[in-house]
């Protein structure tokens, strides 16, 4: 039982981020329940929402969500059905609506959008945000290295770095990977020996080309300021194409003709 | 380009907004608008891709099969329902432009400008878009590892929501390469969309009062902005991840389903205006129950919880326990969706 409460604690916690625009929601909520008179706006804008969190909130809710359906990870989203925008949109309407003034009423929305420009965090600023580098909004390099691999008719294989490999299916189906995404997720933990010896800082030449082979890899990019201890070259692996920032290396011992 | 341009207007806004016609003709003249229209219209053709894809999926179909059917499905539909419902859209009530609706609407347009300058490195993509690609150039559906492109057999755990279909289907109406269509248009799309509930939204609290509800969207448009405070907000996954499911559940059908219980809540209708008023819930809210599985698995287990819990709070205050009713009849399909997925996991 304290499990499940501390479950929902945390996850409200980590949702609520500084928790600015979390509490102008409450002190919106609080002003509503005092100050609307609508009882149909009151059902919908007062009781739902704080049905919505006590529904968030009994154990009983963790207890389904975390422990028999196991989506502890995804349990935030149930936060999504307490309508924070509209109550704290609303209610900054409501109250503004009761000044008299029309320059008090402009400098307080003034101060009210500050305020939440102070206690949000602007989304176009998200590091996950990047200029956009052409139409496809994935990387020039990925694109450059995929059209330069791709044979009409036929798919072929490539190990990508790390900081590619999420983005290749997202352009092309006739490009394979022997690792993908899940590589990358630390909790999922799918790695295999070919992504170790790719994620490596110095990557052994002779092991990796091995690897390669044994995965099917007709090429392998690799990034310029990746070390790689001999030369792939040695092992059959020629440069074939190159880009600012990676090499593509194809297989001699390979054959991408269509069968 | 003028082809896409042309199949994107036909396919993206004509069909949708032709299907949102007939059932908007349930809702009380006032709250009729061309925003509403187009809402119910997109959303009502994801719920219908959801019902065509289903059959689908487990008949082993090809993805250009379905989008055969379903492109005529639906374009039949949508000729249907605007034929029925001309007569009504004289009824119509356009937005009134005022200072506040300028500012929003200038709000909108920069953020659907900056959606097109803007890459996401957000890793679900690898997910969303590779499904999606998978799909449209493999014309298999959910047999392939969207991360690796290795076939898996069918990843039942995933199959039941076919986002990323519907966006390879998207793709290949308006001939269009999967990730410009998500991340430009289908993006673009979805932000509008969301808007134009939120507008609506303040279209019922402030009834007759149109600069009320406009300053009520720019202060949408303010929270959504400066939403992204954590990783988890629905302003996050607006901003970030538009055109994903998860985000379309999050911005569209969640708010959407609040705006239905919103308009429940006002007592303004006598005996026919009434039934009327409750069928369109009952219709709509059944199709953005649907469109959010259609969108997300996650929409299973949150849709129908939240307009539960608004039905009950509704059914007590107006003393009216068929809201409740209607909330149960139009949650079949969605909750037969749910046991066809605990069955099949």
């Amino acid at each position: 039982m304290g499990d499940l409460l501390k479950q929902s604690t945390q996850t409200v916690l980590a949702y609520a981020g500084n928790g600015l625009l979390t509490l102008y929601f409450l002190v919106a909520l609080v002003y509503l329940l005092a100050r609307e008179k609508d009882k149909g706006n009151r059902s919908v804008l007062t009781v739902y929402p704080i049905a919505a969190i006590m529904l968030f909130f009994i154990p009983f809710t963790p207890y389904i969500i975390c422990e028999k359906a196991g989506e502890t990870e995804t349990f935030y989203r149930f936060l999504w059905l307490i309508p924070m925008t509209t109550v704290s949109a609303y209610a900054t309407i409501l109250f503004l609506s009761k000044i008299k003034y029309k320059v008090l009423k402009f400098i307080l929305c003034t101060v009210a959008m500050v305020c939440v420009a102070i206690g949000g965090n602007p989304g176009y600023q998200s590091p996950v945000m990047v200029p956009a580098e052409n139409v496809y909004q994935i990387p020039q390099d990925v694109i450059d290295l995929c059209d330069y691999m791709i044979v009409p008719g036929r798919e072929v294989e490539c190990a990508f770095p790390f900081e590619l490999t999420q983005y290749v299916r997202q352009y092309t189906a006739y490009v394979v990977l022997p690792y993908g995404y899940e590589t990358l997720v630390e909790r999922w933990r799918f790695t295999d020996d070919l992504s170790e010896e790719m994620f490596k800082d110095v990557s052994d030449a002779g092991n990796l080309a091995s690897l390669l082979r044994e995965n099917g890899c007709h090429y392998v990019v690799l990034n310029k300021d990746h070390v790689v201890d001999g030369d792939l070259e040695d092992y059959d692996y020629h440069l074939v194409y190159s880009t600012k920032q990676y090499l593509l290396y194809f297989d001699q011992k390979t054959d991408i003709s269509v069968p | 380009m003028i082809l896409t341009i042309i199949l994107g207007i036909l396919w993206l806004i004509l069909v949708p907004f032709g299907l949102g016609i007939l059932p908007c003709r349930l809702l009380p003249k006032k709250y009729r608008s061309p925003g509403m229209i187009f809402a119910l219209g997109c959303l009502l053709m994801m719920a219908l891709f959801e019902c065509e894809y289903l059959p689908a999926l487990f008949v082993e179909m090809r993805f250009q099969t379905l989008c055969l059917i379903f492109r005529i499905t639906v374009g039949l539909l949508s000729l249907i329902s605007a034929i029925i419902g001309a007569p009504e859209v004289k009824s119509i009530s356009f937005p009134k432009w005022n200072v506040f609706f300028i500012v929003f609407v200038l709000l909108v347009v920069i953020q659907c400008v900056a959606r097109w300058f803007q890459g996401v490195t957000d890793g679900d993509d690898a997910f969303f878009l590779g499904t999606a690609v998978n799909t449209y150039y493999g014309n298999y559906m959910y047999v392939l590892d969207p991360y690796k492109g290795i076939h898996t057999g069918l990843d039942i755990r995933h199959a039941l929501s076919p986002g990323g279909v519907y966006l390879a289907f998207l793709s290949n109406s308006i001939k269009l390469h999967p990730a410009i269509t998500a991340h430009i248009v289908f993006a673009d799309l979805m932000l509008i969309l969301h808007y134009v509930v939120f507008c609506n939204v303040g279209k019922v609290l402030f009834v007759d009062e149109d600069k009320k509800a406009s300053l009520f969207a720019c202060m949408v448009c303010v929270f959504d902005v400066f939403g992204n405070y954590s990783l988890y907000t629905p302003g996050t996954f607006l901003i970030t991840r538009t055109w994903q499911g998860k985000s379309v559940i999050a911005n569209i059908c969640i708010p959407f389903a609040f705006y239905l219980l919103l308009l429940l809540s006002k007592k303004e209708e006598t005996g026919k205006m009434w039934k009327e008023k409750r069928l369109f819930y009952g219709i709509a809210a059944g199709i953005t129950m649907l469109s959010s599985v259609a969108m997300a698995t996650t929409g299973l287990m949150l849709l129908p919880p939240m307009l539960f819990l608004g039905a009950i709070i509704l059914s007590i205050y107006r003393k009216k326990w068929s809201i409740l009713l209607t909330t149960l009849i139009a949650s079949i399909p969605t909750l037969a969706i749910g046991v066809i997925f605990l069955l099949l996991l």
